[in-house]
């Protein structure tokens, strides 16, 4: 009885971390990604599945656009929130383990999903434009996801959520 | 009594200096020499050449006995350097010993980044071109494993945590 009580409550915490943490890295990051590089950011991030077509527009793209990017962000906290229930330094040590996890979002999103996807974008990287981004993804993403586990996430003891 | 106290602190911090520096030696040295030997496989043995300049410029280019060992040197010192600050911030930050696979992937990645994006367009090289993905992930990859986790696993093995 006490340990399904225990159970509900660390999936409410689960949840609570990664979709805090996830919705607003989501939304620092779109906001940040529209007032650098004007509204069509959703659009562009819509190609990433639809190609070209994206280009044309309309509600739904935009819809698309921002359900994946938001999509994206939850994937991350999720990720953040089960590897933290194994590495406890990541919830207490949140400002390091943010910031180094928004620098791995924006490695495997500029090196590994952005070659990969419909947007095939394989050009080389200038140097500045890669600093600007990964330390705006430190700040916008890694750092909303390790204080949301951290503040929602719950205690875990020796591995399990309590 | 107060004599024996005092020589029984000095036996300590001689033996913590000791282990510290068999700790960096180890780490910066094995991380060296892996680091070389995949970049001398890879690129040709004129890869050392290209690490002199990045102290002496272009003149690095001309080849020579001094020049190879200048640029040896150069890259066993910045092994060295980032094996005694993986050390350093060891002694603060316990799980950089607890975790060594983690930490020192991590850090191999954090090694590489420092040194494309902030060593090389700083230091004589002037590195300004944009860098290719491919070149990027692999460059990552191979640091994460032939430099992070030798100094990681030296500092565990032989660093003294009191």
């Amino acid at each position: 009885m006490v340990e399904m009580a225990a159970r509900r409550e660390g999936r409410t915490g689960a949840l609570l971390a990664i979709g805090v943490g996830g919705l607003v890295a989501g939304g620092a990051d779109l906001l940040q990604a529209c007032v650098q590089h004007g509204g069509r950011v959703p659009l562009l991030i819509a190609g990433g599945l639809l190609g070209a077509r994206a280009e044309q527009g309309g509600a739904w793209v935009y819809a698309l656009g921002v359900a994946l990017h938001f999509g994206i962000a939850l994937t991350a906290a999720g990720i953040y929130y089960a590897a933290s229930r194994r590495l406890q330094f990541m919830t207490e040590y949140s400002l390091l383990s943010g910031l180094y996890f928004g620098l791995s979002v924006g490695l495997v999103m500029d090196l590994i999903v952005l070659p990969l996807c419909a947007l095939h974008d394989t050009d080389p990287w200038p140097i500045q434009t890669l600093v600007y981004g990964l330390v705006q993804k430190m700040i916008v993403v890694g750092l909303p996801i390790a204080y949301g586990v951290r503040w929602f996430g719950g205690r875990q003891i020796a591995g399990d959520v309590l | 009594m107060e004599a024996t106290v005092t020589m029984q602190h000095s036996t300590k911090d001689r033996r913590k200096t000791q282990s510290a520096l068999l700790a960096i030696g180890v780490g910066g040295l094995v991380a060296a020499a892996l680091d070389l030997l995949q970049a001398c496989v890879l690129f040709g043995h004129e890869i050392i050449l290209v690490i002199a300049e990045g102290l002496v410029g272009d003149r690095g280019a001309q080849g020579g006995v001094f020049y190879y060992g200048l640029g040896v040197v150069l890259h066993v010192f910045i092994a060295l350097t980032f094996a005694a600050f993986y050390y350093a911030v060891s002694r603060k930050l316990k799980f950089m010993t607890e975790y060594p696979l983690v930490c020192g992937l991590c850090y191999g990645a954090g090694v590489q980044l420092v040194m494309m994006l902030i060593v090389l367009p700083l230091c004589a090289f002037h590195q300004r071109d944009p860098i290719p993905v491919k070149g990027m992930l692999e460059g990552l990859a191979i640091h994460m494993v032939v430099v992070g986790l030798p100094i990681a696993y030296a500092v565990r093995r032989f660093a003294r945590n009191a």
